[in-house]
């Protein structure tokens, strides 16, 4: 269930644009070592880690949805990743863990680990990862490592600019940037 | 008797949870049911994704436009320690007279096997069009670009495209005016090749190393390391003749059934904005149905990307007059 410590249902509308704009026109022109940034499994994780599961569970499916049908790959594949991940991530957050970014960081990195392991596994099910070990060392390491780098600064973006209203932390610190502004 | 006040019913995380996993589920297995990846896929999915193409054409345009700064960036960077435009002008000029003299060894060892079937046509006179790079993929998974031409411009699913220094791979989405190549370096890729030296036949296959492997050569086969491989033609997808790379090692061992080869590809994809794509042979297409946007290819090498024919321009001229392309593509349907 929806709790009202969660942001405004404005932000996860706004981080689900700004993901997908991320993925479809910066993603192609930083990759590095032929591994291109997961920005939409990032921003789903850190949303899933501020809002209850339906929010969250909305925001992946579609997200994942979206760029399945941009990217020639399984259809249907990243939309069931970040299906699980966002219900997974939610869910863990009503209270299990009661740190700072540290925490949330282990969180991200252990969700990360969770979503490329995944989306490799589903590739090779369906035949389009022919080879699965080789992969996990030459695509889903680096691709977390990468993914790990921008979550970092993605997660202290949003903490600065929405502020950290995860349900452990008991609702934010009110200086965000958002109730500033009311929105 | 007053009834109970009832309370709507909310969906509940888990279950909708529950629900969305077997909606992708079913979409994944639709999309295998359909074909999976490669040209010879086709349903109402991978028509919906060619449809919704035209609908994110604008970011494809901005990506291109945001990648063009940052390309430049990193080839000035690569070149620091080199006489920046001196570098990368003997670069382009070395990879061009390699491929020229690829292609001449080519031309010279079929001339002599195919001496006295003089009087058959060009095997190699291709149709083409050429195309911009918008930009490459938007996954790790998938090793492809998307250009800016689609369906409009008589593009189709199957197409070979090329670079001007060989082979990089195959349309596989098309939309109106933009389409997605798999590069032959995508695991997912495959292609039938021979060796220019000794016409061994094998199967080319990308991999998630971005190398190319050259499979089924058994161990009795002379490969040696700068031995160049060209398409077969065999499968109808590949017109014959179209240089690949050369190969880079040779490796085997003695439980081995067949030989690890691994080839460098002509065709670097990082380096160039422009491609070129197989539309049909003259040969086959019929006068009736001109477009202005196609050129001449011929050899599948060549030193232009608008105009890819190693004839004179006069004899160019006389096949773009003689020959009007229909659009129809000469190679369609399953990958190798």
């Amino acid at each position: 269930m929806e709790t009202a410590q969660q942001p405004p249902v404005g932000v996860v509308i706004v981080s689900a644009v700004i993901a997908l704009v991320l993925q479809l026109v910066l993603a192609p022109v930083i990759t590095l070592f032929g591994v291109v940034p997961n920005f939409v499994l990032v921003v789903v994780i850190i949303t899933a880690m501020h809002n209850g599961p339906v929010r969250s569970l909305v925001m992946g499916f579609a997200l994942g949805l979206v760029l399945d049908f941009c990217s020639l790959g399984p259809l249907g594949a990243l939309a069931l990743v970040l299906t699980i991940l966002a219900y997974a991530v939610s869910s863990l957050n009503k209270g299990v863990f009661t740190g700072g970014i540290v925490v949330d960081m282990i969180i991200l990195l252990a969700a990360l680990i969770a979503g490329e392991f995944l989306i490799s596994v589903i590739y090779a099910i369906v035949g389009a990862n022919p080879e699965f070990l080789l992969s996990l060392v030459q695509r889903v390491l680096p691709a977390i490592a990468y993914d790990a780098i921008i979550g970092l600064i993605l997660m202290l973006i949003y903490n600065a600019v929405v502020g950290d209203t995860s349900f452990r932390s008991g609702g934010g610190t009110g200086r965000s940037l958002t109730r500033k502004l009311h929105l | 008797m007053a009834l109970p006040k009832q309370t709507p019913k909310r969906i509940t995380g888990g279950v909708l949870a529950i629900v969305l996993s077997f909606v992708s589920l079913g979409l994944i297995t639709l999309w295998s049911y359909e074909g999976g990846t490669g040209a010879e896929a086709n349903g109402f999915l991978h028509s919906a994704r060619s449809a919704l193409a035209t609908v994110i054409l604008p970011f494809d345009r901005a990506s291109s436009f945001l990648g063009q700064p940052v390309d430049a960036l990193g080839a000035a960077v690569g070149d620091a320690t080199a006489s920046d435009a001196t570098l990368s002008e003997l670069q382009a000029q070395n990879d061009a007279l390699s491929s020229m003299v690829m292609r001449l060894e080519e031309y010279r060892l079929e001339n002599e096997r195919l001496a006295e079937l003089l009087e058959l046509s060009d095997a190699y006179n291709l149709e083409s069009t050429a195309a911009h790079i918008l930009k490459k993929s938007i996954d790790s998974w998938n090793q492809t670009i998307t250009i800016d031409k689609g369906t409009e411009d008589g593009l189709a699913v199957g197409m070979p495209v090329m670079s001007p220094n060989g082979l990089i791979g195959q349309i596989e989405s098309v939309g109106r005016f933009t389409a997605q190549v798999r590069l032959l370096t995508d695991p997912n890729s495959g292609v039938a090749v021979f060796l220019q030296a000794n016409r061994s036949e094998g199967v080319l296959t990308g991999s998630i190393e971005r190398l190319l492997y050259l499979n089924y050569l058994s161990l009795d086969i002379d490969v040696v390391p700068g031995d160049v491989v060209v398409t077969s033609g065999a499968g109808g997808v590949y017109p014959k003749g179209i240089v690949i790379g050369e190969i880079t090692s040779v490796s085997s061992s003695p439980s081995d059934v067949y030989q690890t080869v691994v080839v460098k590809p002509t065709a670097r994809v990082k380096y160039y904005e422009e491609v070129l794509v197989l539309t049909g042979r003259q040969s086959e297409v019929t006068p009736s149905a001109a477009a202005s946007t196609t050129t001449t290819a011929t050899g599948g090498t060549d030193t232009s990307t608008t105009s890819a024919s190693d004839d004179s321009a006069a004899d160019e001229n006389a096949n773009e007059n003689s020959s009007a392309p229909s659009g129809t593509p000469a190679d369609t349907g399953g990958g190798e």
